[in-house]
């Protein structure tokens, strides 16, 4: 078991990856999965330039790794720490794959699959393995790189959508098809 | 010539498989005709109806009305008493009401023996699928068989693309159409001068190429398959088998409190080739 520290280690390499996406305008979630004490493995959200909204960076990681040889078996011994709670659709994936557990920073009100919205880390009866799921890692630091993308996004757009002129404030978080 | 044997039925939302809950009311017992003066005394005096719009303030019995005064949740008896003292109004029975509205006429012949309410069923509710539309869901669902996850254009009826699962723990066939709408537009976007290329259009519209359109599958989608299609924006999914982990039998995730895209799902029999 990681100490915090180590985890925070790791985290920090995650919000690294959030900053690449947040610098070529995707939503600002990145991750890395440690094996060993090592990382194995990086992603950050690419569905703006896929234009695939299920690019989100736990699936981006997992098909670079599988890809580069990666073992699927080698996930049961293996952590992702994620910037964000993975959404619905990560969590069952993450389950799919067997991972052994996730660290993550931010929850995810809209989409969460681990504790916001399902509980798709620990419900039984579903595709693949429960796994356990702990947040708060470098929270304010996720949630912030959040904001920086929504604020420049709508000084950006022509109509913003919705909520219009988002501004910086908590509990505005919006983590549209991006987590 | 109408197809007898393919079945196409609507899978209900998760609000509309839900059971009785309820919560308490106080309530009093009058004669009719004092009913306006209550009224105007509760309108004064009393905390309002909060989150139970659907419920009928007045319940008839053989002679009498029973009316409600207020929610227990809104304050104590203790105060409710205080505020009845210098009235010529009583409490009577403590009642319980449904604490959400029936949206099935199944729900509201429940719901209505605790307590009147309300039936305003909602607009999906009376989804018709016509006679036209279930020629090509068959054929849409046979294409399925052979080809896997199919998308189409609910209007034109138009195939979208369509997709078979890889050897690939993720590589569901729902996941890969959801791919290959991505890369038809990619790949159209390429075509066009630059200053026309979505990629330089403000980004919160990605991944919504496939909203509004209809999926069609044999088997239910898994968890992430669902989702996938959640953050899709799809129309309509239509499948064949139910599956026991499957995001729809599972979660309801077609239309659940939540999330912030619902779909109608379908679940059909297997069409023979006369009924495409
Ligand atoms: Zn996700
Ligand atoms: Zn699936």
């Amino acid at each position: 078991m990681a100490t915090r520290e180590q985890r925070l280690k790791f985290m920090a390499e995650a919000l690294d990856m959030a900053e690449e996406a947040l610098q070529t305008s995707e939503v600002p979630v990145g991750c890395v999965f440690v094996h060993s004490g090592k990382v194995v493995g990086r992603g950050r959200n690419e569905t703006n330039e896929t234009k695939n909204g299920t690019r989100h960076a736990e699936i981006v990681a997992i098909d670079r790794m599988l890809a580069s040889g990666f073992q699927l078996e080698d996930f049961q011994q293996t952590d992702l720490y994620v910037t964000v709670e993975p959404c619905i659709m990560c969590a069952s994936a993450l389950r799919q794959i067997k991972i052994r557990s996730v660290v993550y920073g931010c929850g995810n009100d809209r989409f969460g699959g681990c504790d916001s919205v399902l509980n798709v880390n620990t419900d039984e009866g579903l595709d693949g393995t429960p796994y356990p799921a702990e947040g708060g890692f470098y929270k304010d630091e996720a949630i912030l790189m959040l904001r920086k993308f929504y604020v420049r996004e709508n000084t950006n757009a022509p109509q913003p959508r919705k909520k219009a002129n988002r501004v910086l404030k908590t509990g505005d978080l919006d983590i549209e098809s991006s987590s | 010539m109408s197809s007898t044997s393919f079945e196409i039925t609507r899978i209900p939302t998760p609000d509309e498989q839900r059971a009785l809950t309820t919560e308490t009311v106080y309530t009093t017992t009058i004669s009719p005709q004092k009913t306006s003066q209550l009224l105007s005394f509760i309108a004064k005096h009393l905390p309002k109806l909060t989150g139970i719009e659907h419920v009928k303030r007045v319940r008839k019995t053989s002679t009498f009305l029973q009316v409600i005064l207020c929610q227990t949740s809104a304050i104590t008896e203790e105060e409710l008493l205080r505020i009845l003292k210098d009235s010529e109004w009583t409490l009577g029975e403590i009642c319980q009401v449904p604490d959400t509205p029936p949206i099935t006429a199944d729900q509201f012949s429940k719901w209505k023996d605790v307590w009147p309410v309300a039936f305003r069923p909602p607009a999906q509710n009376r989804v018709e699928i016509t006679e036209e539309e279930r020629k090509y869901i068959a054929g849409q669902i046979l294409r399925s068989e052979q080809e896997g996850v199919v998308m189409c254009q609910p209007k034109t009826h138009a195939v979208v693309a369509s997709a078979t699962a890889q050897d690939h723990p993720l590589r569901h066939a729902a996941m890969c159409c959801i791919g290959k709408v991505a890369d038809l537009e990619l790949a159209r976007n390429d075509s066009l001068v630059p200053a026309k290329r979505m990629h330089d259009e403000p980004s919160d519209t990605a991944g919504y190429l496939c909203e509004g359109l209809d999926v069609f599958a044999i088997t239910e989608p898994c968890v992430m398959c669902c989702m996938a299609l959640v953050h899709s924006r799809i129309g309509r999914l239509f499948f064949i088998n139910a599956a026991s982990g499957g995001g729809i039998s599972y979660y309801g995730m077609h239309a659940r409190k939540g999330l912030n895209h619902h779909f109608s799902v379908f679940q059909c029999s297997m069409p023979e080739k006369s009924d495409a």
